[in-house]
């Protein structure tokens, strides 16, 4: 597994999409919120702090519907992950390395975003009971959401038709976000109101300024839809890992006895000295 | 590594000690593709035991990379395909094997060796194979040859049972062919192996089965003895197709090698004597070549067209 996520993680820092929607492109938003609302205090704290999750979840969503998607989809689509399959090398374990780079790679660019706030935009981080729940779930919305950025992209296998498809999932959760807590938050009619609070990203927009802010440690009702869309998306992707193997797929129904006893590492490797 | 070892020839064993029952069967295998059918097996059996080495051959077009598909599970196929090996049995070297493009070789090498680039085992196969000065190199770098030569070598550290290898020499130098055929040879002994390949040579010496494609379907089956027991001719003689046709060769048989090329089928000596003779008196160059896969495969599929004709 340590190769795995060796080579997951080195591929993914030589992605330049996954480099700039992973490191710069949170860094980017704020920066960018954080010039436009210099002058914007609330109760003696800068607007960043109050926004600082807004900025969290715009960042999130391309980052694991279009970056991310696109990054899954092109190892698929390319056949690399066909013919490594061939050497026994194992979709599962693939797929689990690259959710765990992708993860580690968005972790570095959430925390980039939050020191450069903290650096140049006086966003105070709460007491450390605060901050470390915010943190806590913080990652867990960036876990559920990428693992259904790797589902877009194992689902398409096309790395233009992620990007479609991504930024499309972008505007709809950006919508929805908006929907619960944004600009449209008055005037949506009841029926949006509800589709907009079953996608998880809504809530991160929503509730989560109260933790930063001090006011609670948990989103509740955020807590549960993660949960559901997590649990969801990780056995979907499960049962794509099993699919994933095509020799798999096509001798799953055949009875199958081996012709050669298993091997061992010793044993692997002795063809290739001879 | 010296070329000598790498032309030397590493006989098969008696097929007689084989086991019975075959690691693979394919009976009525079709596919199709975009409302044609690309490869048409019905009604045709084949069945591969332990131990064989098959050459599959045939045009380009033919259907051998879409029959070593069927076997490997990569497309879906009509009929029926029984296989006795598992994932872990089987060792595939496919026509082209792509790698991220993002990955460099020592990675690739880790990941399906499961050992870092420096274990003494990975180091020692790696320099057998070439394959060191490759480690560093990113993958998108790699020539078709290299792309291949470390295909091989992933696919042999393996130490699979089955071995199969569509055009494993494709864009490899005479020299690179050698060493990867020598490597191929050697540690394919007690393996059965299915090779396609155009390079008919290869599979001298090493072969014990021929199956022959042509536009799908199903030319020859069988041990190469079968097929020299099928054509027992002397010797066959190639010659460029002479221009307004050439009438010297009556009671001869001809066959069309390629577009440009016929063959004489000579059944003695005394008839060599002819042919030849006839040849160098309208001035037409000839080449002899005694009995070997080629020229079976001409008279195979020239039969086989012929039957089609009719």
């Amino acid at each position: 597994m340590k190769y795995y996520f060796a080579m997951s993680i080195k591929r993914l820092l030589r992605a330049p999409t996954a480099l700039i929607f992973d490191l710069a492109y949170p860094v980017f938003i704020v920066v960018l919120d954080g010039v436009l609302s210099r002058h914007y205090m609330v109760e003696d704290k800068s607007w960043l702090n109050y926004n600082i999750s807004a900025v969290i979840a715009t960042s999130l969503v391309p980052m694991a519907c279009i970056a991310f998607s696109m990054y899954a989809a092109r190892q698929i689509g390319n056949g690399s992950v066909t013919r490594l399959n061939y050497f026994g090398v194992k979709t599962r374990w693939l797929m689990l390395a690259d959710l765990l780079a992708q993860t580690v790679c968005a972790t570095m660019g959430i925390a980039l975003a939050m020191i450069a706030g903290w650096l140049w935009f006086k966003l105070k981080a709460p007491s450390a009971g605060y901050f470390f729940a915010y943190i806590l779930q913080i990652f867990y919305a960036l876990v559920t959401i990428m693992v259904w950025g790797q589902i877009l992209g194992v689902l398409i296998r096309h790395a233009m038709g992620t990007v479609v498809v991504g930024l499309l999932a972008t505007f709809f959760l950006n919508f929805c976000s908006n929907v619960i807590s944004g600009t449209l938050a008055q005037g949506a009619p009841r029926g949006v109101q509800i589709m907009a609070e079953c996608f998880p990203m809504s809530w991160v927009n929503y509730k989560m300024p109260a933790i930063w802010l001090g006011h609670s440690y948990w989103a509740s009702k955020f807590l549960w839809i993660a949960a559901i869309w997590l649990a969801t998306g990780l056995v979907i992707l499960w049962f794509m890992s099993l699919a994933g193997n095509p020799f798999i797929r096509a001798v799953q129904k055949q009875k199958i006895q081996s012709i050669g006893a298993k091997r061992s590492k010793a044993e692997t490797g002795a063809a290739a000295e001879k | 590594m010296h070329l000598e070892n790498s032309t030397q020839t590493l006989e098969r064993p008696e097929w007689g000690a084989r086991e019975t029952s075959a690691i693979l069967s394919l009976k009525d295998v079709s596919v199709r593709a975009g409302g044609a059918r690309i490869l048409d097996l019905r009604g045709k059996d084949i069945e591969i035991f332990p131990g064989d080495v098959v050459g599959v051959i045939g045009e380009n077009g033919a259907g051998k990379s879409t029959l070593i598909n069927c076997i490997v599970g990569k497309i879906p196929f009509e009929g029926e395909i029984s296989r006795r090996f598992t994932l872990e049995d089987l060792g595939v070297q496919f026509q082209y094997n792509p790698y991220d493009p993002l990955l460099k070789v020592e990675e690739v090498v880790q990941i399906v060796c499961d050992e870092g680039a420096k274990d003494p085992r990975i180091k020692a196969a790696a320099d057998k194979f070439e394959v060191s000065s490759l480690l560093p190199k990113k993958v998108k770098k790699l020539s078709g040859g290299e792309r291949q030569r470390l295909t091989l070598f992933l696919m042999l550290f393996k130490n699979p049972d089955l071995l199969v290898v569509d055009e494993l020499t494709s864009g490899m130098d005479f020299q690179k062919r050698q060493e990867m055929l020598y490597r191929l040879r050697s540690a394919s002994a007690q393996k059965t192996v299915l090779s396609v390949t155009h390079y008919f040579e290869e599979l001298r010496g090493w072969a014990n089965k021929l199956l022959i494609l042509q536009k799908g379907e199903l030319v020859f089956f069988g041990t190469l003895k079968e097929l020299e027991d099928r054509y027992p001719f002397y010797s066959f003689i190639r010659f460029p197709r002479p221009i307004g046709g050439f009438a010297g060769l009556s009671g001869v048989r001809t066959v069309e090698v390629d577009a440009g090329t016929m063959g004489a089928v000579a059944q003695g000596e005394e008839e060599e004597k002819k042919i030849l003779s006839a040849l160098s008196d309208a001035h037409i160059p000839a080449e002899r070549s005694a009995k070997d896969i080629y020229s079976l495969y001409t008279l195979a599929l020239a039969d086989f067209k012929e039957g089609k004709r009719q």
